[in-house]
């Protein structure tokens, strides 16, 4: 009897922790999603059409921000277009042969250009392209560089890979059953892809796409850097301009920002769209051991390819310019002060992203139990509206709601670790809620009736399906932390420098050695992120319990 | 209860990670904090060895907050007038152009004059509410060796500009950002009257970069990437200085337009409604006579690089090889509007300068 009563006790103080931790979480959830994304969009979009006394409609028309809007839709256009033919032509190739391999860490490489700082990304491509560059020395001389085309360049450099990267895991998919029976039907290789591969890929295709012109418009750094000023401008640069340089603009910036949200949210809106409609086959296919060797070199070879271009800030002075910046007691301070900023931004963004993403889906389960279906869909869809924002709509909507309390000028690492947080959620959000949606409960139960404490039965039984993705997504956000420009751009101050905006600061400076130098090592340290990111993002349980491909499609 | 708890733990957290970002820090009695652009604050320079020795004299604290560069300054005033919080009680660092925008923003000295004006030189004493302690003409800077190279004749006036043989070869500034890139344009503006915007039609491809400030583009014009650049003519004692040469002869060269230089005057102002307080008016003050003093004006030549304003201030050799420019313009006589409207005018003009550009 007195058993009873204490695991009954046991028991209710359990359901009351549960309870008390859901509470909190819907709680955290819902301000986290009014304070940093509703509140700040709603102030963007009502400022710029209904209170602004300098123009509001008519703002949007403004000739100079049409024309601003005609060149990123260019710029998107051609980047989208490169970018997806190549990413698809690629993609369809590598996936024809990857079925052979059950897994290939070279394949890995084709997703690391995406962890690529967008700064050392910019030095990079200087570095290639200048009149005193690398092409230029061996004989090759374009005038690219400070160019559109100099943009378009980078910005295919770094979406090919991810392009096919996911259409390569969805025509690996594609049951090799299926071509055989086609085959036997008398289809040429021309029937086989448009009845057969492409209706299979081209929903992702699509999706990808949609993507990637979301992220062109959303470019801001290498715009910025590469673009070479006036009259190279797009709806981010903009923004920028007319909130950090002379003549503060709020009502140019709210005009920019009402295009901006067009431009990003229309093709997140595909996004979904194409992604829901991709069909999942849910069965293993056999793996052809055959000619593994030669497939991996060649994944080697492609992965290699797209990553050599950012690998030409380490030259042969590297290690000594490193030695002199180390030697030297004011850029020591310098960089160490950068390197304090970047890594408490990226620790403190992922924790606090990763703990958010953990209460929101905890919100969701508790949706989905009690039933509020619609209310789940919603708030579901409502948690990935973060991508299609951009970082700087979110910053100017921060700066315009809060603007009684936040002063841009005198930098607040809050703010900046807000918007990374919002601009990361979806990252972390998409790896982790697969891994929410099939929890086991009977397991969970089951440990409870046996006398497991609830802390216990999570333990034993959801910790080890939980680790993987979690420490993933760790990785995940703090590599994009670590080289995010955006935010801190925005809310930067003297004592509030990261990284990317030290190596900014010194190319001004002319010391373009150390800045090269330490580009580098922000370089290697976002590479080894993204890269144990990946590792446990696909070795984890992640990889065992949920098809593979939709982890790495949300990724 | 629990989650109360939680809440406040949090809160804490945040604080601590922000601990010094809270917005609002008024200036303490003994504190002057300045609003400068950044590179008046690098290693070096002049600021990091003249703030110290004003806080020794005067037992006071300078907090100087670097705001990017010039443009940047303007903005930062502009979002402290809004929300009707100014942080600072100086500005050090804005041109005359600049301080045409900035007026609505800073404070007139009214009846006080600092100790030494009267020996600054003529072209320094512009209003009172704007002390310049430098100044120089701004011109194009070539690189000689460069210019060899392409075979290419250094220009002799603005249209020469726009000739073929410059195309993607002149780095420039962007006017909206920089104080040297708003004196280029103002000195279009000035020089070519109506036909200013058909020359920026046909120029607008024929600058390789714009950047966003003078130092991003200098330093892209010494890495050879372009023969020309918008710099200070000051800029070539600094190379002969540094000794580098190319065939016999100073390798960078300024290069004289027949139009004549602009010049810029950098200078200090009052922020307006930020001196509350007598003891905040006298450090004022006294930064502004110290801004003019020898101590500070015998440092402007080989720490800034310019002209120092006072007219009793030896010169490095250097300096006395300058070329002279042809004719000095000063924008304040150009401009067609009075006194008031001059800072508005300049922003129509830019405004109307981005739609040329972006079209």
């Amino acid at each position: 009897m007195k058993v009873r009563t204490e695991s009954g006790a046991v028991a209710f103080r359990n359901r009351d922790l549960v309870f008390y931790l859901t509470m909190i979480s819907i709680l955290w959830t819902v301000l986290f999603w009014l304070s940093a994304v509703l509140v700040p969009v709603a102030a963007v979009i009502t400022q710029a059409l209904f209170q602004d006394s300098q123009g509001g409609w008519r703002a949007l028309l403004d000739p100079t921000v049409l024309s601003v809007v005609r060149l990123t839709l260019w710029q998107v256009f051609w980047s989208t277009l490169w970018s997806g033919t190549l990413g698809l032509l690629l993609g369809l190739w590598i996936g024809s042969f990857l079925a052979n391999l059950p897994r290939s860490r070279a394949h890995a490489l084709l997703v690391v250009p995406f962890g690529v700082p967008t700064s050392v990304v910019g030095i990079a491509w200087v570095t290639w392209l200048g009149r005193t560059g690398v092409f230029a020395y061996w004989g090759f001389h374009s005038e690219w560089i400070y160019s559109l085309k100099a943009v378009i360049l980078a910005h295919v450099f770094l979406n090919v890979p991810w392009v096919a990267y996911l259409v390569s895991q969805a025509r690996k998919d594609l049951p090799h059953s299926l071509l055989e029976a086609a085959k036997t039907l008398g289809a040429d290789r021309k029937c086989q892809f448009r009845y057969v591969v492409w209706p299979h890929v081209s929903s992702v295709f699509w999706g990808a796409c949609a993507q990637v012109s979301s992220l062109c418009t959303m470019s801001f750094s290498l715009v910025l850097g590469l673009g070479g000023g006036p009259p190279v401008q797009t709806l981010e640069t903009e923004i920028y301009e007319r909130l950090r340089y002379g003549l503060l603009d709020i009502s140019g910036a709210l005009a920019c920002g009402v295009w901006e949200l067009a431009l990003t949210l229309v093709p997140w809106v595909l996004v979904l769209y194409f992604y829901s409609k991709h069909k999942k086959f849910n069965f293993n296919q056999p793996h052809k051991q055959v000619r593994r060797l030669r497939h991996h070199a060649t994944l080697w070879g492609l992965g290699g390819f797209f990553v050599i271009p950012y690998l030409v800030i380490f030259n042969g002075q590297t290690p000594a310019t490193l030695l002199r910046v180390v030697l030297d007691p004011d850029s020591r301070l310098q960089v160490l002060m950068a390197l304090d900023v970047s890594v408490r931004l990226a620790v403190a963004a992922s924790l606090g992203c990763v703990l958010t993403v953990v209460a929101a889906l905890m919100t969701l389960n508790w949706l989905k139990k009690c039933k509020f279906k619609s209310l789940e869909s919603i708030m579901n869809l409502l948690l990935k509206l973060p991508s299609g924002v951009s970082v700087l709509v979110l910053g100017l909507g921060v700066w315009i709601a809060y603007s009684r309390w936040v002063d841009p000028f005198e930098g607040s690492f809050l703010v900046v670790l807000g918007l990374q947080m919002t601009l990361f959620f979806p990252v972390a959000f998409r790896l982790l809620s697969p891994i929410s949606e099939s929890h086991s409960t009977l397991e969970l139960e089951g440990a409870v009736l046996l006398g497991a404490s609830r802390f216990q039965a999570f333990w034993i039984i959801e910790w080890p399906r939980w680790k993987g993705p979690l420490f993933a997504s760790l990785a995940a956000v703090a590599g994009g932390g670590l080289g995010e420009v955006g935010a801190v751009s925005l809310f930067y101050s003297e004592r509030l420098i990261s990284m990317p905006l030290l190596l900014s600061r010194w190319m001004g400076q002319y010391r373009f050695a150390e800045a090269q130098a330490v580009g580098g090592l922000l370089l290697l340290l976002s590479f080894a992120l993204m890269l144990i990111a990946f590792e446990l993002g696909e070795l984890g349980e992640l990889g065992r319990l949920v098809p593979r491909r939709q982890v790495e499609v949300t990724l | 209860m629990i989650a109360f708890a939680c809440f406040q733990l949090l809160l804490c957290l945040l604080r601590g990670l922000d601990a010094r970002s809270w917005v609002g820090e008024l200036p303490v009695e003994d504190e002057l904090v300045i609003y400068t652009y950044d590179q008046f604050l690098a290693p070096g320079a002049l600021g990091r060895e003249i703030f110290p020795l004003f806080e020794k004299k005067n037992h006071c604290h300078i907090r100087a907050l670097a705001s990017g560069n010039g443009g940047q300054i303007l903005t930062r005033l502009q979002l402290d007038a809004k929300r009707g919080k100014s942080v600072a009680q100086l500005i050090v660092g804005i041109d005359q152009s600049s301080w045409e925008i900035a007026q609505p923003w800073t404070e007139s000295w009214g009846r006080w004059l600092p100790l030494g004006y009267s020996r600054l030189i003529k072209e320094a004493q512009v209003e009172r509410g704007f002390l310049p302690f430098d100044y120089g003409p701004l011109s194009m800077i070539a690189d000689r060796e460069v210019l060899s190279q392409m075979n290419l004749k250094t220009p002799s006036r603005l249209s020469d500009l726009l000739g073929s043989e410059w195309n993607r070869n002149i780095i420039l500034q962007d006017p909206r950002t920089s104080t040297p890139g708003l004196s280029f344009f103002l000195y279009t503006y000035f020089v070519l009257g109506e036909g200013t915007w058909s020359f920026w039609k046909q120029f607008r491809n024929q600058w390789l970069t714009m950047a966003p400030g003078w130092e991003g583009a200098y330093g892209l014009f010494l890495k050879k990437e372009a023969p020309l650049v918008w710099s200070y003519l000051t800029s070539q004692a600094y190379h002969e200085e540094q000794g580098e040469q190319w065939r016999g002869q100073n390798r960078y060269q300024a290069v004289l337009f027949q139009e004549g230089q602009p010049f810029q005057l950098e200078g200090v102002a009052w922020v307006k409604g930020a001196i509350k307080t007598q003891r905040h008016r006298e450090l004022a003050q006294k930064f502004l006579e110290f801004m003019i003093s020898l101590e500070v004006q015998n440092r402007i030549p080989n720490k800034m690089w310019m002209y120092p304003v006072r007219k009793d201030v030896e010169l490095p050799a250097s300096f006395r090889n300058l070329p002279k420019p042809a004719k000095m313009i000063s924008f304040q006589s150009g401009l067609t509007l009075g006194r008031v409207k001059r800072g508005k005018e300049i922003e129509t003009a830019l405004s109307r300068w981005r739609q040329v550009i972006g079209q």
